[in-house]
């Protein structure tokens, strides 16, 4: 089924839309206003990883970029940065795998006629 | 004799237009290495800041939508509904609003960053002048349009900096001999700053941007095949990159307007703003002299700069044996061959014809030619074959 590396690149460009979605989900669920340290650790919940963060509601990542926000004077919306954020991870690896599944195509080949 | 005086009087350009080429093949055959020339930027830099123009218009037709171009209502004054105020809206409460004006804002900056890295790479690639002066006099025309966009959308904020950049350019325009007032009269809609001001400053900067549209047309209209959009890989790393700056250095207003104020200082944008920082530092005679003069010499440099590369021989068609099959205008790349009804007498309906002004002798016609009706009068085929010839030989 799987039969080289560019198959193996689809299914991990799946997978990664499919947690983008689950991680996007519950800050839809919020009405796109949500407080993004709790947006963020409910995401984390049902993906298994909460325990990676210090406590529920209190993780040290959101947190990082919760006062970052604040200290840049961000207005309200603090959800809508991180989305900003995210997709922009999502973009960068969208890029990266289709210059890597494209690689192949994209090598210049020149096939010189050879009359035998 | 003339000739290689001039070469010698331009050997230290030469030298800098040599130097800048090596430097540049390095860094694109590294690029190549890395990500092929099939998504290497250098290879797009003209599609770049195209790009950049349909996410600047995709964002500022949803800013549009909430923007309202007043100073005041006096009908609403419990509930002041103004300019400024609906920035804030839009800022503050409309989901992603923030991030659609961040994006707007450094989408612009971006497309100006891009063009300027264009106009750079197409001058000392030599790309600029004989028959692509159109290209670069039309470029020009398009970086100087969208700075004046870029500026009218500082002043549609209406916070106490576009108020300053507003009393600024009106005093700017004032100060021209003869057609001063008038200009003064139509940038602010009336002989001082009102509602109508702001309606016109939106009107501004909506109508030259679609304008733009009919420059690029011009910008285009001798390309044959344009590169005009990116690989999908390079858009996503764009709008990427512009996300990464929104988030990083949010787009914050300043103070509300206040016509009874004079604000002295703000903060400047590089790309856009700085003709401000020449106004405040120079006399107003002096500034516009010196932007007359800044965009007279960008527009004519295609002919300030003669002998880096020799002139071009155009090509010239063998009347004998054309047989107007449109081959050779189909292929070229500059739209230098023109199809004209064939001369009475011919066995063949249609002619080839060179637009002499036009030709960049690249060949490509020579090459697209089966009836060897086309030749470089500089490179015959027998010169081309012995060349070959030539080559094998020493290999």
């Amino acid at each position: 089924m799987i039969k080289g590396p560019k198959d193996i690149l689809i299914v991990l460009l799946a997978l990664t839309c499919l947690g983008v979605s689950l991680v996007m989900q519950p800050w839809a669920e919020l009405g796109f206003t949500g407080n993004f340290p709790a947006w963020l650790a409910w995401a984390m919940d049902p993906l298994g990883v909460a325990k990676w963060f210090t406590q529920l509601g209190d993780t040290k990542l959101a947190k990082d970029i919760y006062n970052f926000l604040i200290a840049h004077q961000a207005p309200g919306h603090f959800g809508d940065y991180a989305y900003a954020l995210f997709l922009f991870a999502a973009m960068i690896v969208a890029a990266v795998a289709i210059v890597l599944i494209g690689r192949e195509d994209a090598e210049e080949k020149t096939i010189l006629p050879v009359k035998k | 004799m003339t000739s290689s005086v001039k070469s010698e009087k331009n050997g230290w350009y030469n030298s800098l237009i040599e130097h800048l080429n090596k430097f540049q093949l390095v860094i694109e055959n590294i690029t190549n290495e890395i990500i092929t020339n099939k998504y290497n930027p250098f290879y797009y830099h003209g599609a770049l800041p195209q790009f950049y123009l349909w996410v600047l218009f995709i964002s500022g037709l949803l800013l549009f939508a909430y923007y309202i171009p007043t100073i005041d209502n006096a009908y609403l004054s419990n509930r002041l509904v103004n300019a400024w105020t609906s920035v804030r809206y839009i800022t503050n409460t409309l989901p992603f609003g923030a991030v659609v004006r961040g994006i707007h804002r450094y989408a612009g900056d971006a497309m100006v960053i891009f063009m300027l890295l264009h106009a750079i790479r197409v001058w000392f690639t030599d790309r600029y002048r004989q028959y692509r002066w159109l290209q670069w006099v039309s470029g020009v025309v398009l970086l100087l349009m969208v700075l004046f966009i870029g500026q009218t959308g500082y002043y549609l904020v209406w916070d106490d900096r576009s108020l300053l950049l507003t009393r600024m350019t009106a005093s700017a325009f004032d100060a021209i001999p003869v057609i001063g007032g008038a200009l003064k009269t139509w940038f602010l809609n009336g002989n001082t700053i009102t509602n109508l001001t702001l309606s016109n400053f939106l009107f501004i900067h909506i109508g030259l941007s679609f304008a733009l549209l009919f420059v690029l047309w011009l910008h285009y209209v001798r390309m044959t095949r344009p590169v005009i959009t990116p690989p999908p890989a390079i858009n996503y790393i764009l709008v990427a990159g512009i996300l990464l700056v929104v988030f990083l250095f949010p787009i914050v207003s300043g103070k509300m307007a206040d016509l009874n104020q004079q604000p002295t200082s703000f903060e400047i944008d590089w790309f856009f703003l700085f003709p401000y920082w020449l106004m405040a530092h120079m006399s107003m005679p002096a500034f516009w002299v010196s932007m007359l003069v800044l965009s007279f010499v960008c527009l004519i440099l295609p002919w300030l700069v003669r002998n880096v590369s020799p002139p071009v021989t155009p090509a010239e068609v063998v009347i004998n044996k054309c047989t107007g099959c449109s081959l050779c205008y189909r292929d070229c790349p500059y739209q230098a061959i023109e199809m004209v009804p064939a001369p009475a007498g011919s066995r063949f309906k249609l002619l080839a014809t060179v637009k002499t002004a036009r030709c960049s002798a690249c060949g490509i016609c020579v090459g697209a030619c089966a009836f060897d009706a086309i030749d470089l009068p500089q490179l015959t085929d027998s010169d081309i074959t012995a060349q070959i010839k030539a080559l094998v030989e020493v290999n």
